[in-house]
């Protein structure tokens, strides 16, 4: 406890220093567009107006925009409510390192909080990834009570979808009927309970919001990369095509290559090689979870599997890095020391490199192909050392 | 019983999935009809053409899409409101088609059966799109035919009075949906029929937003001159370098832009240059594509005219919401006590909060000296406000380390004899400075009326009966009795009981039993406390540390505010003994 007491204390000197920093140098979120437009047209978010994500984490920054009109005043609320949400992500990865490791608690959870693209995309955009992933990190450290981890799953769920994938590998690992069906049930509770007043006033628009997240094309992955799409470009991200069920907008505007919104894929098979590697990896990943008997081996085991279905996933951005990570830190928490912080500054490192084809002019003069295709063949084979390193280890 | 919840849950389940069909059933019947589509093909002859609406409901949406590239001005009347495309605006416009192929989005305000869309044709038809896409500039399309007989597409492209931008440009944009092969070619003409141009620019732009400049004119003044030009992608270098990873690229459009430069021109005049652009011919591996220089009036619209329709809850959606709603909790809760759940929050925040911490009360320790120095404070208070200062015999029940001694002490109290009395031998032990007695507050070794005052701060909670140790306070007391405890009611029920507090004192019982033994109550305070200390005591935090204000203002605030949700209550009780005093022995 008195680690917990010392990691408290640091992050509220974090927290302090880490804001005179963002301030000074001007890093703070800016609105984003469909809040603006939802603003200037009058139209409600889920009603009338269908935004890019679920309510939790959407309607947070909506109703900041909403409460404040001058720009800079809702950039430096919403700037701490990233940062209030970044110190619970990390005091989640605390709490579920100490479980499993407590000597390394303190030290990795606050190198994942110093990590410059961590701070980056957490802090200064307008998406609650981490608040999803604290979710997630929570229902990980509550793993023996099915209850609270299907409530936290819904809670994830709401705020980004993917925290939905979490329940896969609960459901392979739990053991008796009884605690699936609890974790199903209380995930659907807590997602059906969030949505009422959605599901009252216009539920097919609410329904949209999914739907149009599933028809999303891949970006800057190595599926994408072979399809031979480079980015995250295309139709424009939802404005006034959002006014309508996504079906109806299927109706005027079809699917084409270039549109990461509504994507056609060049090869067809592409999608569904990286869903079968997804839910090969997740499944065999997890069954090994629930063969361990060491509980903490286990949830080693299933952060291995949620870091796999990103790793397979056809969807990248640098902002997926955090998500990444702290179940990356947590799967590798039975490596030696200094192979998993060298493992851990190579995603980082990897994930700069990424982060220049998005920020830095270099590209004006490459083209965005060249360091985006390097980050990405990079960090495929980090991935490729990370899932042999554990193959290794099994079969020793 | 637990088959009978089985039963129950299985039923429950069933209801829910035929209330989710039904449901389902609704929406997707509704899905079925919400897409009304209407094809539009005429030929319009002059600048004007006209579309009867369908009769539309307040929320519909109404698109219209217009497959034409021409600029037209749409009057959609009193009762139609047009949505912006995106709040952004200009920089999406150069890159998606569809915004180029101008499709327009409305919102419907006002029902009516003979609204018309009224289109107003502003420009001949040619190949292109125009676009301003520097500066504010306006323009004029017309036709012209050289003495050799060749055909031109004229722009008259003329900058707007007053504006700050220096630059203006036009741009001539042609959707061309092609991925870029080793042969890509582009052939064509442009001729300068008078003004004085800044530049003529050649833009291939592609999928991933690069812009790929080619130019093809700049500083022309030669009035008639005809500029041919050849165009592949090996002509642009950077740093003496090909790029070739151009080659395979998506191309979206290619592009002519007219560029104006106000600085060529006299303060007060307004730059304007006269371009004709011929025929351009796009060779892309095996295919040519031919852009002709052809303006005509006569427009072929054909547009797609959609009504989508929105979904309006009815009573019996609503209601079978609801029901779903009461039978997944219903669900819940039988499916919580089958699968043994319980709901115990220390159980299960353990390793966050926990009740086994000890609350030491020596202020200079912990910061669980926010509960005991403010209880401590109070009963000095009304010590002095009942008692006095001078007091002969006080005895303190529960006296532990003697912190209240120390209190009293620091307070100028005037105690002849202070007597300690405790369990704990070890505390008894430590605190040295006063009379103590080893005994239990349930059996006190005292005789009746003994004491002037009794004092007994939350002692009696740690007891088995503290009826029974309250009597005895009640006998030895001659004439004041000050007695605190805590009300723990929702703290115990929420699981966060404090082990050591054995038993729940009752303020109602005190004063009754009081009233027997010919007590009166005088005082009854209460004290809220959010939190338990021991959240805070197992934290450790240093109540001298630098953010102690910020806990403190926090800590009070929140008490204040949630007072009826507060974990625990203080109770502070002082009585006084009716009628005459018994002498002090």
């Amino acid at each position: 406890m008195l680690r917990a007491r010392r990691f408290l204390q640091v992050e509220l000197l974090y927290a302090v220093t880490l804001s005179t920093i963002m301030i000074f140098l001007g890093f703070l979120p800016v609105s984003s567009f469909d809040d603006v437009f939802m603003k200037e047209t009058g139209l409600l978010p889920y009603i009338d107006f269908r935004p890019g994500y679920p309510p939790v984490g959407k309607l947070a920054y909506h109703f900041l925009y909403n409460l404040f009109s001058r720009t800079s005043v809702y950039s430096f609320s919403a700037f701490f409510f990233n940062l209030s949400a970044l110190l619970l992500l990390g005091t989640a990865l605390y709490l579920c390192i100490s479980k499993l490791q407590p000597r390394r608690a303190f030290t990795l959870a606050l190198l994942f909080m110093m990590m410059p693209s961590v701070i980056y995309f957490s802090v200064t955009h307008a998406h609650a990834d981490t608040l999803a992933v604290a979710a997630m990190l929570f229902a990980l450290y509550f793993i023996d009570n099915p209850w609270v981890c299907g409530a936290l799953c819904g809670v994830g769920t709401l705020t980004k979808f993917y925290p939905a994938s979490l329940l896969l590998p609960l459901l392979i690992y739990y053991k008796g009927i009884k605690k699936k069906v609890s974790l199903l049930y209380s995930f659907m509770f807590v997602v059906l309970l969030l949505s009422i007043p959605f599901l009252l006033a216009d539920p097919l628009m609410y329904l949209s919001v999914a739907i149009s997240h599933t028809l999303r094309g891949p970006s800057e992955s190595i599926f994408s990369l072979i399809d031979g799409y480079y980015g995250h470009t295309g139709f424009l991200h939802p404005t006034f095509d959002a006014t309508i069920y996504s079906w109806q907008f299927a109706a005027v505007y079809n699917q084409s290559s270039y549109d990461h919104f509504r994507y056609l894929w060049k090869i067809p098979a592409l999608p569904y090689i990286s869903l079968g590697l997804q839910m090969i990896f997740m499944i065999t990943i997890s069954w090994i979870a629930k063969k361990r008997q060491d509980q903490k081996e286990s949830m080693m085991f299933i952060s291995l599997a949620i870091f796999s279905y990103f790793a397979f996933s056809t969807f990248y951005n640098p902002i997926i890095h955090l998500i990444q990570v702290p179940f990356l830190v947590l799967a590798t928490l039975n490596w030696d020391n200094r192979a998993q912080i060298g493992m851990i500054f190579a995603f980082e490192t990897v994930n700069i490199v990424h982060s220049l084809v998005w920020f830095t002019p270099i590209f004006l003069y490459t083209g965005t192909q060249l360091p985006l295709a390097l980050a990405v063949v990079l960090r495929t084979i980090l991935y490729v050392a990370v899932f042999l390193n554990f193959a290794k280890r099994r079969t020793a | 019983m637990e088959k009978r919840i089985g039963i129950g849950f299985s039923i429950i389940l069933l209801l829910m999935m035929m209330l989710s069909g039904f449901i389902a059933y609704t929406l997707m019947d509704f899905v079925k009809s919400s897409t009304i589509e209407s094809s539009y093909n005429f030929k319009v002859v002059g600048s004007s053409a006209s579309i009867e609406l369908p009769q539309v409901s307040p929320s519909d949406r109404i698109y219209l899409v217009l497959n034409t590239s021409s600029r037209i001005k749409i009057d959609y009347g009193p009762m139609l409101k047009q949505f912006p495309y995106d709040i952004e605006g200009l920089p999406y416009d150069f890159e998606d088609w569809l915004l180029l192929q101008q499709r327009f989005c409305f919102i419907a305000n006002e029902s009516s059966p003979n609204s018309t869309l009224r289109m107003s044709f502003l420009d001949p038809e040619i190949p292109y799109c125009v676009k301003i896409a520097q500066g504010e500039a306006d323009y004029a399309l017309f036709s012209y035919i050289d003495y050799a007989g060749v055909s031109y597409v004229g722009v008259h492209a003329k900058a707007l009075r007053g504006q700050s931008s220096r630059f203006q440009q036009v741009m001539l944009i042609y959707p061309y949906h092609r991925v870029a092969e080793q042969t890509f070619q582009i052939n064509g003409s442009v001729k300068f029929l008078g003004g004085k141009l800044s530049h003529i620019t050649f833009f291939i732009i592609t999928r991933d937003r690069n812009w790929l400049p080619y130019t093809i004119a700049s500083n022309e003044q030669i009035f008639s001159k005809t500029i041919n030009f050849n165009i592949n992608l090996y002509n642009r270098t950077i740093f003496g370098r090909t790029f070739s990873e151009d080659f395979g690229k998506q191309i979206l459009y290619v592009a002519v832009s007219i560029g104006l430069d106000s600085w060529q021109w006299k303060y007060g005049k307004v730059a304007y240059a006269k371009v004709g652009i011929g025929e351009i011919k796009i060779f892309n591996g095996n295919e040519a594509t031919v852009i002709e220089p052809k303006l005509s009036e006569e427009y072929t619209v054909n547009c797609n005219l959609y009504v989508f329709r929105k979904f309006h809850p009815t009573t019996i959606y609503t209601i079978s919401i609801l029901v779903l709603v009461f039978l997944v909790f219903a669900g819940a809760l039988m499916l919580a006590r089958l699968s043994g759940f319980e709901f115990a929050p220390q159980k299960l925040f353990g390793p966050l909060i926990t009740t086994e911490a000890v609350s030491d009360p020596r202020p200079k320790t912990y910061l669980a000296k926010l509960f005991h120095k403010p209880r401590y404070d109070r009963l000095i208070g009304l010590l002095l406000k009942f008692a006095g200062r001078k007091v002969s015999v006080l005895i303190d029940v529960g006296c532990g380390l003697g912190v209240l001694h120390d209190y009293i002490k620091e307070s100028g109290f005037d105690v002849k004899l202070y007597v300690g009395c405790d369990v704990d031998k070890k505390a008894l032990q430590e605190a040295s400075s006063i009379e103590r007695i080893l005994c239990d507050v349930q059996h006190l070794p005292l005789k009746e009326s003994i004491a002037e005052v009794v004092v007994c701060s939350e002692v009696l909670e740690h007891t088995v009966s503290p009826n029974l140790g309250f009597s005895e306070l009640l006998e030895v007391s001659k004439r004041w009795v000050f007695v605190s405890f805590p009300e723990e009611k929702l703290k115990n029920a929420l699981g966060f009981r404090f082990p050591q507090h054995i038993s729940e004192p009752n303020a109602t019982e005190f004063k009754r039993l009081a009233e027997k033994k010919k007590f009166k109550l005088l005082k009854k305070e209460k004290k809220y406390f959010a939190l338990p200390p021991s959240v805070f005591d197992k934290l450790r935090l240093r109540y001298e540390a630098f953010y102690r204000p910020i806990i403190v203002f926090f800590f009070r605030f929140f008490s204040i505010i949630f007072r009826n949700f507060s974990l625990i209550k203080d109770m502070l009780l002082v009585f006084k003994r009716r009628g005459n005093q018994v002498d002090v022995i």
